[in-house]
């Protein structure tokens, strides 16, 4: 459980912490764009996503977000990315003409190219996990929803229940660490009757979950009751005009961040609808890679 | 079998800005055959210690060794196959009607003894056998495990337990939310168990109880082992520090000293022992 994909909030006091949630969530938008930009040649992808990577991994420092964790999520992926560079460097291509032979085996050709572009997914989504894992790990599930519904407020004029869904979302965020919870406090109970989550055929597995799914969801419906009764009891009514206990600050240093991944964002654009090719203009017309 | 802790350290986790270390340094022998009383204000430890009792938790540092397993930190220590302790040392826990999951009664409690290698026959055998013990009689045996009411859950989880025939019971506030009616039959038929032969390690606030039915009490306090004594050399000393209160009879009896009756007031276990102290007073 310990592997939880995004990783959940670590109270440390760093200047990405205390950044405005509303310029985090915007910021790593911008980037999340930028990497999947493809540009012009693959040595140009590369080099940008690599640019990208460095400030990510810059951002990763500051903010006391563990490689560790990001390395762990990825462990959990391994399948999934196994499955995603099989299928592209396997799958034959239609456009070959342009294409470089890197081996041959009994007269099926594999291509440079389908290793980069393998590479490039591959790339893309650990940088990804990356920039959430940041979101999660910097800002509180509480912070997260005030921002999610700041940019949903203009929804409210066309009748948009902006507020629902937010308090909908942060009780979600809220109930997740309780369910893990409930997850360890179940499985310790079932271990001790001898259930083995770790060992065992595909039979035993199965059973081993259901011991533990069916508490879980016994337990999750008593608290989600609970909850409404009490949210109820205290008069909580769903349209009714709220009010804000914390409020967000936008700072100076919020306008300089965002000023700094816009520019990001708009010179991988500008790249981009240019076709612009950094090594070409360097090495000459007609280099090739 | 005696359970040794040797420098038991646990932190939960470690290496972060939630790191908190739950035992510090526990050094301490139980001996089998008795009734060992764990107590301790909230959040000092007593769970996380009996946790280590049949390694559903690991020490951080230090080893714990219950009847020739080992539950140590360190890998080499420890042993390979540790399930197999889960069976000797049976495990209720402080709510254990959330782990309830079969469709009937009677299946949830052979649970267990299945898990550890018991036939359907002989899991169903003993899972009769561990109902009748806690006194759900044949009727429970068809009913689904969620329409029960909470005392009735507990008993069913403890029978989960009992069909595991273990050598030590460890029960974890099983009195917490029982009417005194349920909770005296729940220690009473734990007093039956100790009596087959099984050591009770049992955690509880209630000092009542410690003091009718333990032979022996461990006082925990801030991840560590204040005191192990009997519960007459306990009470009578400031418990308060340690958030705890003496027992009624204990109370009781004082008072009546410092009215003028000379009776015993540690050695009173519970009330039945306090009238007769009275009543010899009274009449000898
Ligand atoms: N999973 C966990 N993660 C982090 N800290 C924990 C965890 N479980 C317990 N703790 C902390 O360890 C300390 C000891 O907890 P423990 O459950 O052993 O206390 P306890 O003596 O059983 O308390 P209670 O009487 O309330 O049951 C507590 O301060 C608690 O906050
Ligand atoms: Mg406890």
């Amino acid at each position: 459980m310990a592997s939880f994909a995004l990783g959940k909030y670590i109270p440390y006091k760093t200047p990405i912490h205390r950044m405005d949630p509303r310029v985090k969530v915007l910021g790593m938008i911008f980037l999340m764009v930028a990497v999947f930009f493809s540009y012009s040649t693959f040595s140009m992808t590369f080099s940008v996503m690599g640019a990208i990577a460095l400030f990510i991994i810059v951002i990763m420092i500051i903010s006391k977000t563990s490689f560790l964790k990001l390395l762990r999520s990825l462990k959990s992926l391994w399948f999934m990315i196994i499955f995603l560079l099989i299928i592209y460097v396997v799958v034959p291509k239609n456009d070959v003409t342009e294409m470089h032979v890197a081996f041959a085996i009994k007269g099926y050709n594999f291509y440079w190219e389908s290793f980069l572009d393998a590479a490039r997914i591959l790339l893309r989504l650990v940088l990804m996990i990356g920039l959430s894992m940041v979101l999660t790990a910097t800002t509180s599930p509480l912070d997260l929803t005030y921002a999610l519904e700041w940019y949903m407020t203009p929804l409210k004029v066309i009748g948009f229940p902006a507020h629902i869904i937010a308090m909908t979302i942060s009780l979600a965020l809220r109930f997740i660490p309780t369910i893990l919870e409930d997850v360890n406090r179940i499985m310790k109970a079932q271990t001790s009757r001898g259930v083995d989550f770790e060992h065992g055929g595909f039979g035993k597995k199965i059973k081993a979950i259901i011991s533990l799914i069916i508490p879980l969801f016994v337990s999750a419906f008593i608290r989600s009751d609970e909850l409404a009764n009490a949210m109820e009891c205290r008069g909580y009514d769903p349209n009714g005009k709220r009010t804000k206990y914390r409020k967000m600050h936008f700072k100076w240093s919020d306008a300089l961040a965002l000023v700094v991944v816009a520019a990001i964002l708009g010179g991988c654009i500008y790249m981009k609808v240019i076709n612009f090719d950094l090594f070409n203009i360097l090495l000459g017309e007609g280099a090739v890679l | 079998m005696p359970i040794v802790f040797s420098n038991v350290f646990h932190c939960y986790n470690p290496k972060s800005p939630y790191s908190f270390n739950a035992l510090n340094d526990i050094n301490m022998t139980i001996d089998e055959g008795k009734f060992i009383a764990i107590v301790g204000r909230t959040g000092s430890g007593k769970t996380t210690l009996v946790q280590h009792m049949n390694a559903l938790l690991k020490p951080t540092q230090g080893k714990v060794e219950i009847n020739g397993y080992v539950n140590s930190s360190n890998k080499k220590e420890r042993t390979k196959k540790i399930g197999g302790l889960r069976q000797e040392v049976g495990m209720v826990f402080q709510f254990p009607e959330y782990q309830l999951f079969e469709e009937t009664v009677l299946k949830d409690v052979a649970f267990g003894p299945k898990n550890f290698g018991a036939t359907k026959e002989e899991a169903e055998e003993a899972a009769k056998a561990a109902m009748a013990r806690v006194g759900l009689d044949e009727s429970f045996y068809e009913r689904s495990p969620f329409q029960l009411s909470g005392g009735e859950k507990r008993k069913v989880a403890i029978a989960g337990i009992l069909a595991m025939n273990p050598k030590i019971l460890v029960v974890d506030e099983p009195t917490a939310g029982l009417d005194p009616q349920a909770s005296k039959d729940t220690m009473n038929l734990f007093k039956e168990i100790l009596a087959s032969g099984t050591t009770i390690i049992l955690v509880s606030h209630d000092m009542d109880i410690v003091s009718e039915y333990a032979d022996e009490v461990i006082v925990m306090e801030n991840g560590k082992v204040a005191k192990q004594c009997t519960p007459e050399e306990l009470f009578g000393v400031s418990l308060s520090e340690y958030s705890l209160d003496n027992p009624h009879t204990y109370k009781f009896a004082e008072e009546l000293r410092k009215k003028g009756l000379n009776i015993p007031t540690t050695s009173l276990k519970n009330v039945d022992e306090l009238a007769k102290a009275i009543k010899e007073n009274i009449h000898g």
